[in-house]
């Protein structure tokens, strides 16, 4: 005690200024504190308040966001889908059409080619038959005009015989 | 002439009959010169009286029924067979021949019954074409359903020849009404042509087909 008086502190200052101190927090306490503390907590409160109703909304906007994006994957999987389906629709008429057309153009080139055949063998039966009129003529002409009469009427009797040897 | 050449059987027939008084024998016949065929149907048939008198009636157009009588089968018969033969025993061209000519030919076939005045006549004054017509048109008034054959040859053959022919053809079927024609134009070798078929050995034929083998 004698070392605080010596530097000038004395104990009723210090309980003085505890005094002092105890109305001064008790003042602060009373004043500021408790407002403050309530205005804190009020903030925190509507801080959570607004926490959590943004949670909700998240939440809530979440799922819709993964409604849509169900929603979208599935449209774009319908439309992928659909799109495969019509390429591959179209890919198969293509080829339906393709098909077809090759197949008339084989009947034709087949048609065409058996009309040419048929024109070719006609041509060739035609001239073969005139060829073959124009041979018999000029051998028949040589032969009804120069053939002796003995050797027709011997061919005859040859002929009869012949018919004869079959029946 | 056909109704002509059947009165002329008819009057044969009747008269036969009636100089024989019914007594059918060698001598009769012969002494008569009856044709072998109403010979043959005479010593066949018992009811010739009927059927001669059906086929007068028939023959003069008289309305009767004509029956399927024995009479007229032997007259087409004959008719088909007799006549044919005797054109085919001679040349293809008796018809453009003198008389003289053609009554050596007719001598050469020795024909003697009663019904060859007849005959001679028709051979005489016709040509074969044209007896083959009066053969075809007496067969159809007697309802003789025939076959017609016809044989073409590249040229006239001999006689014997000819009726080897016609014998061969008429055997195979007696009721063929055999033609011979003289057809130029297939050359060589013969043609025998019936109702529906033709057998073809002739030249122009044959060189047809060589010409086809060698194509």
């Amino acid at each position: 005690m004698q070392g605080l008086e010596a530097i000038g502190i004395s104990l009723e200052s210090i309980i003085v200024y505890l005094a002092g101190y105890g109305v001064l927090f008790t003042i602060l306490f009373k004043l500021l504190y408790k407002p403050l503390n309530h205005f804190l907590e009020e903030r925190q409160v509507s801080i959570k308040r607004n926490l959590e109703e943004a949670d909700r909304i998240k939440s809530e906007f979440q799922a819709k966001f993964e409604a849509i994006k169900a929603e979208k994957d599935r449209v774009h999987a319908d439309l992928s889908q659909q799109l495969k389906n019509a390429e591959e629709l179209v890919e198969k008429k293509r080829l339906e059409l393709l098909s077809e057309m090759e197949t008339k153009r084989q009947e034709m080139l087949n048609k065409t080619q058996a009309e040419i055949d048929e024109t070719k063998s006609k041509l060739i039966s035609n001239v073969e038959a005139r060829l073959s009129d124009v041979i018999t003529k000029i051998i028949l002409e040589v032969t009804y005009n120069k053939v002796p009469k003995e050797i027709i009427e011997e061919s005859v009797k040859q002929s009869w015989n012949e018919y004869k040897s079959q029946i | 002439m056909n109704i002509l050449y059947l009165e002329q059987i008819i009057y044969i027939l009747s008269d036969f009959i009636s100089k024989s008084k019914g007594d059918f024998n060698d001598s009769t016949f012969s002494d008569l010169n009856l044709p072998k065929f109403l010979q043959d149907y005479l010593k066949s048939s018992k009811n010739y009286i009927d059927e001669l008198t059906q086929f007068s009636n028939f023959v003069n157009n008289k309305p009767n029924k004509f029956l399927e009588t024995k009479l007229r089968e032997v007259i087409a018969n004959f008719t088909v067979e007799k006549i044919p033969k005797l054109v085919a025993a001679l040349p293809v061209n008796f018809s453009t021949l003198t008389d003289s000519e053609k009554k050596s030919h007719i001598d050469k076939l020795k024909l003697n019954s009663s019904l060859n005045d007849f005959l001679i006549e028709l051979l005489s004054s016709k040509t074969s074409f044209e007896i083959y017509e009066f053969v075809e048109q007496t067969l159809e008034i007697l309802e003789f359903n025939y076959l017609l054959v016809r044989l073409e040859l590249a040229s006239d053959v001999d006689s014997a020849t000819k009726l080897d022919m016609f014998k061969t053809l008429f055997a195979k079927d007696s009721k063929s009404l055999i033609k011979f024609q003289v057809n130029r134009k297939i050359v060589g070798g013969i043609r025998i042509i019936n109702n529906s078929k033709m057998i073809d050995l002739s030249w122009t034929q044959k060189i047809t087909n060589l010409l086809k083998i060698k194509s």
